[in-house]
């Protein structure tokens, strides 16, 4: 029944108290969805699990303050968020270290189509797939987290540059420029590390 | 055409029209070759992160757990009374007997009285001190929440929220329409409001956006709105240099310089946020201490700068923690 009720609907239901159901369909509805995000926001399986659960209690308290005419996608993104910013500040982890390994900000990038146009790299190398794939997560946890949060939202979930705008509550050239010097310094650390740009992947890979 | 808009056509993050426009500059007989050659170069650019592309599985049963935690930490936080029925009744005695007068019964009354009155002399202060706590997490984890977003803007500009040196918005609780309404980095109001406080009583707390706080300048409701906006904690007015200029509020990651604290009251030596006394302290590097009024301002205090001002502090290190309506 709540199948083909939209997210806001659910959410109405929930601060009406009139469907039990209508919350727990929400959490599932995001189940994947969000634990995904988490995941790699967070790097770690544990405390995605406790943001997520933070995530959904936070969405339970504030569910009256959703303001009617809002859609609720940007609204749990922006709690979930927030939730692993806070998440990572309590475990203090070594982010201080690291953002002071970083070189440079958001601007300090030259453009993308230059520094790929020249290398001329052939694509012939096979990676092993779970190696390549530890690489990355790693190189993108290694990013400042404003750059990480745009290319979490936009190339990971999939959301366009204004929703991306409307979580991180930035204007949207804001996220243009920080998806772009994120892909910018994760292709430069892919270059460093001396390995071959893949080709392209088949869908399921 | 810029480069954010290819990748975000590779991506499918532009709008509909945008979309349009991209695929027909794509098309066009004089730039599109070029195009075409810089979205190749793109999507090569994103062939490495498809290594970490797709949904991540998780854990089993997360949705079921979640909704049974949410469950059991969103119950309305009563003391549970004991059921009537629940109550342990004389064994073996009807009413008449128990209401005898016999010296083992009028011994019996005694002892349960008196255990009563233990009882309620060794839990009471218990049950305040478990509610007194509960209400200093509460506040606790609203200022760690604060922490969060004042790093996620600290991230994107590079600085913490710093009000204008001068004219009318220069003042402390600035920071809170900053996060809330220009930024929208905290998503409650409520979250710069101390549980139980006045504010928190009302029930109708709003912080004010920009666009309120300019329009009330001049009128009466603009004194109101400089009390209010910062809700119940204190931010910090910073430092001058000495030439007399406001600096921007910097992320140093310092452990012992405040950032935010329970606001001051109008005497400015202690916060009436905690009857009890403990005052919360949110540090640069992000944490939260309790302190009590007895040594917050053993070191530095908290409220006032060297020259024991409610002003910015004289140095980089003379950390002055402002009501909202106290100016820099």
């Amino acid at each position: 029944m709540a199948g083909g009720l939209s997210d806001e609907e659910l959410l109405r239901r929930c601060r009406r108290n009139e469907d039990a159901a209508a919350f727990e369909s929400l959490v599932q509805r995001y189940e994947q969805e969000l634990f995904s995000y988490l995941r790699r926001y967070l790097g770690n399986a544990e405390m995605a699990e406790d943001v997520f659960q933070a995530t959904f209690l936070q969405v339970h308290l504030k569910r009256e303050q959703f303001e009617e005419g809002r859609r609720f996608r940007p609204w749990l993104y922006t709690i979930a968020t927030n939730q692993a910013i806070d998440a990572q500040r309590r475990n203090r982890r070594h982010r201080m270290v690291s953002l002071d390994n970083r070189t440079g900000g958001e601007d300090d990038v030259g453009t993308l189509v230059e520094m790929l146009a020249g290398k001329g790299q052939t694509a012939d190398e096979q990676m092993e797939v779970e190696e390549a794939r530890n690489w990355v997560r790693s190189a993108v946890d290694d990013l400042p987290e404003s750059l990480k949060s745009a290319l979490m939202l936009v190339y990971h979930q999939g959301m366009k540059y204004r929703e991306a705008a409307d979580v991180l509550g930035i204007p949207v050239g804001t996220v243009k420029s920080r998806l772009h010097s994120a892909l910018l310094k994760l292709n430069e650390s892919w270059q460093r590390s001396g390995r071959a740009v893949p080709e392209a992947m088949e869908d399921g890979a | 055409m810029r480069e954010d808009e290819l990748v975000g056509y590779c991506l499918g993050a532009l709008e509909e029209g945008e979309s349009q426009q991209v695929e027909l500059a794509l098309a066009d007989p004089v730039r599109g070759p070029d195009l075409r050659r810089n979205l190749e170069l793109i999507r090569k650019a994103l062939r490495p992160l498809d290594r970490d592309r797709g949904p991540i599985a998780p854990p089993g049963g997360l949705a079921k757990r979640t909704v049974a935690f949410v469950a059991s930490q969103a119950a309305p936080a009563t003391v549970p009374m004991r059921p009537a029925t629940t109550r342990p009744a004389p064994p073996s005695r009807d009413d008449a007997e128990w209401q005898g007068t016999s010296g083992r019964q009028w011994l019996d009354r005694m002892i349960i009285a008196a255990s009563a009155l233990a009882a309620c002399v060794l839990v009471a202060p218990l049950l305040l001190e478990s509610i007194t706590d509960a209400r200093a997490r509460r506040a606790q984890r609203n200022l760690q929440s604060l922490a969060g977003s004042l790093q996620g803007y600290a991230g994107a500009h590079r600085q913490y929220p710093s009000p204008p040196g001068e004219g009318p918005l220069s003042r402390a609780g600035l920071y809170a329409p900053t996060l809330v309404s220009e930024h929208r980095l905290v998503a409650d109001d409520g979250t710069v409001l101390s549980p139980d406080s006045e504010l928190s009583r009302r029930g109708n707390f709003r912080v004010p956006s920009m666009e309120e706080l300019r329009a009330a300048i001049g009128t009466p409701k603009y004194e109101e709105l400089m009390r209010s906006m910062g809700g119940d904690y204190g931010y910090t007015l910073g430092h001058r240099d000495t030439t007399g200029a406001l600096l921007p509020i910097l992320d140093q990651h310092r452990g012992h310089h405040p950032l935010m604290a329970d606001a001051p009251n109008d005497g400015g030596e202690r916060s009436d946020n905690h009857p009890e006394g403990v005052h919360l302290i949110l540090f640069e590097d992000g944490h939260v201490e309790r302190v009590h009024t007895d040594t917050m301002h053993r070191d530095d205090h908290l409220y006032r700068n060297h020259d024991g001002e409610f002003r910015a502090g004289k140095d980089a290190e003379d950390a002055v923690i402002g009501d909202s309506h106290h100016q820099p």
